[in-house]
């Protein structure tokens, strides 16, 4: 079965809301600056495949791994560049890659006049100093710990931490860090430190009947580094940064009975190299994403926080997903953090992690949840 | 990240008999593995045997003839072609890790076939994946054994005594990937008697709720 998606008779998700919508004025508003057609065309085509991916529900039923196969039909400002040779594999590879289904994609030329965030120069122009680092900040402890670590190493550089958000709730945590990440530089460089500049843009699907949509969300990466690519542009830098540990990167399934995208990819070194290739295809430049923390554990990037006087933070990081339940986690991790940053991750066995998880979530047979592997992580920590 | 990762909640239909069995004290070793290799062929007739194998086992055989990216990008391909067959998936994955072993320079047992290894490793992925991986999560849960390294060992002896069973289904599947004149090899513990089910203690692990209201209700 083939699932269709003309998004060609709703409005882009970049103008005003249709079966989607991001908020790409708040990247203007940020930064100061226009966004260019082929970015604005490049958080389109992220948006639509993300609500495409989440329209349509997997069915594990019999032999199936939940595979699916969509079609996409999308209006673009330059629908010539996504055309061009090639990039239509290099796309579809990668959400194959990233998502395991099917994806066939097409694109028409968008008879919309352009948005204002795409068309209005802004009054003033603002610019982050030299050297600057642009890096997605999910509010999650990885990216905590990343920046603590690049803060470290780089004291007075300009960091452009972008954030998506998709409930006002994860909107106010990662601005609460943010603000304590500022008073913290500040109070320790007395002002002449690192600048912080933190773009948060908001997208999501309209849902007004209130269908149950696919749970699994695995094109959600592409919505991010779609919006930390747009930033990048917007502040001349050809490098994005991803901050996560090795382990949750390559994210190995926990036992057999996980298969293909049974475990989530959207940082994997792979799903980083794709996108990196097709980037400059549509982009016209390469932009780089890199995760520098790709060959360190999360207990070795959390030794960063207590030098770079961040240790606090740790109990109002969140888990991207199981907010509420891995809020608890990492507040629990803050309280054992001397002990617990003393131990490797890679000493604990994956079996006894699974174990711990299955613990921690009270879970006896039959009762693995989905929230599982966020927790092993942590609690990894605390063995 | 790790996130919205989706783990099978319960066995699949055919595979909670051999976890019960599994669990419980009175069956022996042999009844359990009886029922795991009926399981097995249960599951390869219902999902239609191994979709792409003939392809694999063809990919795999070609290896003097072209280099090992090229075979696994095939693999790829047959994986695509097969539209997310969990058996695919699975038989793919064996596949790979035999063109992996190839490279580090180890070849298939000098009995087997490379055709044979295959078939064989792709029964034991599906052994894993199906019960073993779950299996050993769910009676540590449940105190049957005490830690992984227990498990593992219970595994390892329930692997022993399925080989030579699993070498004939492997035979068969060889011949039939479709599966659908797959059938299990000769039951190794005998059927119990009606009369000697019915003296079974009704009171065992498996009626504990049971159990424990009788002592909460005993002065």
């Amino acid at each position: 079965m083939i699932y269709r998606h003309d998004l060609a008779v709703f409005p882009r998700p970049t103008d005003t809301p249709g079966i989607s919508w991001i908020d790409v004025s708040r990247i203007r508003q940020a930064l100061g600056r226009h966004v260019t057609a082929d970015v604005a065309d490049l958080l389109d085509v992220a948006v639509a495949v993300y609500s495409a991916d989440r329209s349509c529900q997997r069915d594990f039923r019999g032999s199936s791994t939940g595979r699916r196969s969509i079609a996409v039909e999308l209006p673009l400002r330059n629908p010539d560049r996504w055309k061009a040779p090639g990039v239509m594999e290099c796309l579809q590879e990668y959400l194959h890659w990233l998502s395991g289904d099917e994806w066939a994609l097409g694109f028409s030329k968008s008879l919309s006049i352009p948005s204002e965030a795409e068309s209005q120069p802004s009054l003033f122009t603002m610019r982050p100093g030299e050297p600057n680092y642009v890096a997605l900040f999910s509010g999650g402890l990885d990216s905590l710990a990343g920046f603590a670590c690049t803060a470290i190493n780089a004291p007075s550089a300009s960091h452009v931490l972008v954030s998506a958000y998709t409930n006002t709730r994860l909107l106010e945590r990662q601005r609460k860090q943010i603000r304590q990440i500022r008073s913290e530089l500040e109070r320790r460089t007395h002002g002449a430190g690192a600048s912080i500049w933190h773009v948060a843009v908001g997208f999501g699907l309209n849902r007004p009947d209130r269908r149950a949509t696919e749970k699994s969300q695995r094109t959600r990466a592409l919505v991010f580094l779609a919006l930390g690519v747009a930033a990048a542009i917007q502040v001349e830098s050809d490098t994005l940064r991803v901050y996560e540990n090795g382990l949750g990167a390559l994210n190995l399934p926990l036992n057999e009975t996980q298969l293909g995208v049974d475990n989530y990819r959207g940082v994997h070194p792979r799903s980083l190299m794709l996108l990196e290739a097709l980037l400059p295809k549509v982009l016209g430049a390469p932009v780089l994403l890199k995760n520098p923390f790709l060959f360190r554990t999360k207990a070795e990037m959390c030794r960063a926080l207590p030098a770079a006087g961040l240790a606090g933070l740790i109990g109002d990081t969140v888990s991207s997903t199981a907010s509420r339940f891995g809020f608890q986690v990492n507040r629990l991790s803050a309280d054992f953090a001397p002990l617990a940053f003393s131990v490797d991750m890679r000493s604990v066995p994956q079996d006894q992690a699974y174990s711990i998880a299955t613990a921690l979530t009270g879970g006896t047979s039959g009762t693995t949840i989905w929230r599982s592997p966020r927790v092993s992580n942590t609690a990894s920590l605390r063995c | 990240m790790p996130e919205l990762d989706r783990f099978e909640k319960s066995f699949r239909r055919g595979w909670i008999r051999p976890y019960r069995l599994a669990r419980s004290e009175t069956a022996s070793d042999h009844e359990t593995s009886d029922a795991i290799i009926t399981a097995l062929c249960q599951s390869l007739r219902d999902f239609g045997g191994e979709p792409g194998f003939e392809e694999m086992a063809k990919i795999l055989d070609s290896r003097g003839n072209r280099p090992a990216w090229t075979q696994f990008a095939a693999i790829e391909e047959t994986l695509k072609m097969y539209g997310g067959h969990r058996h695919t998936e699975i038989a793919a994955h064996a596949a790979r890790s035999i063109l992996v072993q190839q490279a580090a320079g180890s070849g298939p047992r000098s009995d087997q076939s490379l055709v044979e290894e295959f078939a064989t490793r792709t029964c034991h992925s599906l052994l894993e994946h199906y019960f073993f991986a779950d299996a050993r999560s769910k009676l540590i849960a449940q105190g049957v054994h005490i830690d992984h390294v227990a498990a593992r060992e219970w595994q390892s002896g329930a692997e022993d005594l399925l080989s030579s069973r699993i070498e004939q289904i492997a035979k068969q599947l060889i011949n039939d990937p479709r599966a659908t004149a797959l059938r299990a090899p000769k039951r190794t513990a005998p059927r119990r008697s009606t009369e000697d089910l019915l003296d079974d203690n009704l009171l065992s692990e498996e009626q504990e709720p049971a159990g424990v209201l009788l002592q909460v209700g005993t002065p």
